[in-house]
């Protein structure tokens, strides 16, 4: 199979990593175009031995996170509504569901989102997915505990309904 | 496993792992018993994969609904009809001048194989244009007598020739000297327009503001893709487009000219392209 057809049978999986990543389905498009233009043009680095998803998922992540550090540099927020696109009539149920879900790892931050997404969504190996994202399995291992605890206490709080901040008697 | 092992406690990293199913056997074990002797935190890793299992769903689903069309679906044709019709198309047009004998004869009509009924019925069907007898595929790509398309030509839905007719200058919107325009649109409005010209041919008219683009270099010819879908599949359609209109090793040894460059991707040039430009 040819190296371009190998990339494009990535492209749904591309995208719709990119899309748990960026919440914004333009910045999402724009991240995955942005990922198979460099990979044509680094066609030259890829080893024809190795995977080429993880090849092109470390780099839409590298893309990512050079987003992110770019957009907190010029203090802008890349998202205004991040997680809002996801708000459906209150006839799909299964949309209202995993409303929780999403709004937990949106306020995930950028690396521990990384991580839960790519295990939730290609469930990849350990070993391939700390190459995925550049980092050593135990930092792996770390990353997604955070933040499996922090969407369960997120989405747990949100069930009770204690979304908003409270004032606590301390004394 | 010894029973102090058992009584070891379990990490949070562990019971992620375990969630996983990336623990080593002996330590899946070890937390196993722990699961067992702690069931809220069996609860716990329950409700990791219901949330997780939540996100997948909303995420694929969001994911299709984003997409323009599915690239690569299990079950269905990798693009939508009009996509393909253009693929086939400029398939016929630009292998053309490969097929032809050296000495044909640059003017001379192609015989009716199988190319003139595909072209005449995805013309017929996309550009709303009946192609009448007497059209034949001449060797640069032209459609004549019955239906002539000239460089920079744009075919209207509906728009119907009659025999021996020609279409005015004045119909056709002008585009620069030297590059060819090829335009695919269906009823639901998705929209590809491809320009082909020698290299320096000039700029490439806009189809609409913001709309994504594609450009590559191929056979010195300088190659524009544009259109309404997606970036990413715009990308992917030239991808699949430019391997098509690659011409074979065979062919450039029988036309016996200067091989042509490597049908491989490559930049056309380095230089700063405005927003919504790739380059292949």
């Amino acid at each position: 199979m040819k190296f371009e057809q190998k990339i494009c049978e990535q492209i749904p999986h591309l995208r719709r990593y990119a899309l748990s990543l960026c919440a914004d389905p333009l910045a999402a498009e724009d991240l995955v175009q942005d990922c198979l233009e460099r990979a044509l043009n680094k066609r030259h680095l890829w080893r024809t031995d190795g995977v080429i998803r993880s090849w092109l998922f470390r780099m839409l992540y590298r893309i990512y996170l050079n987003h992110c550090s770019s957009a907190s540099a010029r203090r802008e927020v890349a998202v205004p509504d991040a997680g809002e696109d996801f708000s459906v009539e209150a006839v799909h149920d299964p949309h209202l569901q995993c409303r929780d879900a999403i709004s937990a790892i949106s306020i995930l931050p950028p690396e521990q989102r990384a991580a839960l997404m790519l295990m939730v969504l290609e469930s990849p190996s350990y070993e391939e997915a700390a190459r995925m994202l550049d980092i050593n399995i135990g930092t792996l291992r770390s990353r997604l505990s955070r933040a499996r605890e922090a969407v369960r206490s997120h989405c747990e709080r949100a069930s009770r309904g204690e979304g908003e901040t409270r004032l606590r008697r301390v004394k | 496993m010894s029973a102090d092992d058992r009584r070891q406690p379990v990490s949070d990293e562990e019971l992620s792992a375990f969630a996983d199913g990336q623990l080593p056997p002996a330590d899946c074990a070890r937390v196993a018993a722990h699961l067992r002797a702690n069931p809220q935190d069996a609860d716990r890793i329950h409700s990791y994969w219901r949330r997780e299992a939540e996100l997948h769903s909303a995420f694929a689903v969001a994911a299709d609904d984003t997409a323009p069309e599915p690239v690569a679906p299990v079950r269905r044709p990798a693009f939508p009809l009009v996509y393909a019709a253009a693929a086939l198309v400029l398939l016929a047009v630009f292998a053309a001048p490969w097929l032809l004998p050296v000495d044909g004869g640059g003017a001379k009509p192609l015989p009716a194989h199988g190319a003139g009924p595909l072209k005449q019925q995805v013309i017929s069907s996309h550009a709303g244009l009946d192609l009448l007898p007497g059209a034949e595929l001449q060797p640069r790509g032209e459609l004549l007598p019955g239906g002539e398309v000239q460089p920079g030509g744009e075919l209207q839905p509906g728009k119907e020739l009659q025999p021996g007719g020609e279409l005015q200058p004045g119909q056709l919107p002008a585009v620069a000297a030297g590059v060819t325009e090829y335009r695919f649109h269906d009823a639901s409005g998705t929209v590809l327009v491809l320009y082909e010209g020698a290299p320096g041919a000039g700029a490439y008219p806009s189809l609409k503001s913001g709309a994504a683009r594609v450009e590559w270099s191929a056979g010195q010819r300088d190659f524009m893709l544009e259109g309404t879908p997606g970036a990413a599949d715009l990308m992917s359609l030239a991808v699949g487009l430019q391997e098509r209109l690659a011409p074979s090793p065979a062919v450039d040894q029988r036309m016996g000219d200067s091989p042509v460059p490597s049908p491989a991707l490559q930049l056309r040039q380095e230089e700063v392209s405005p927003a919504g430009v790739s380059k292949m």
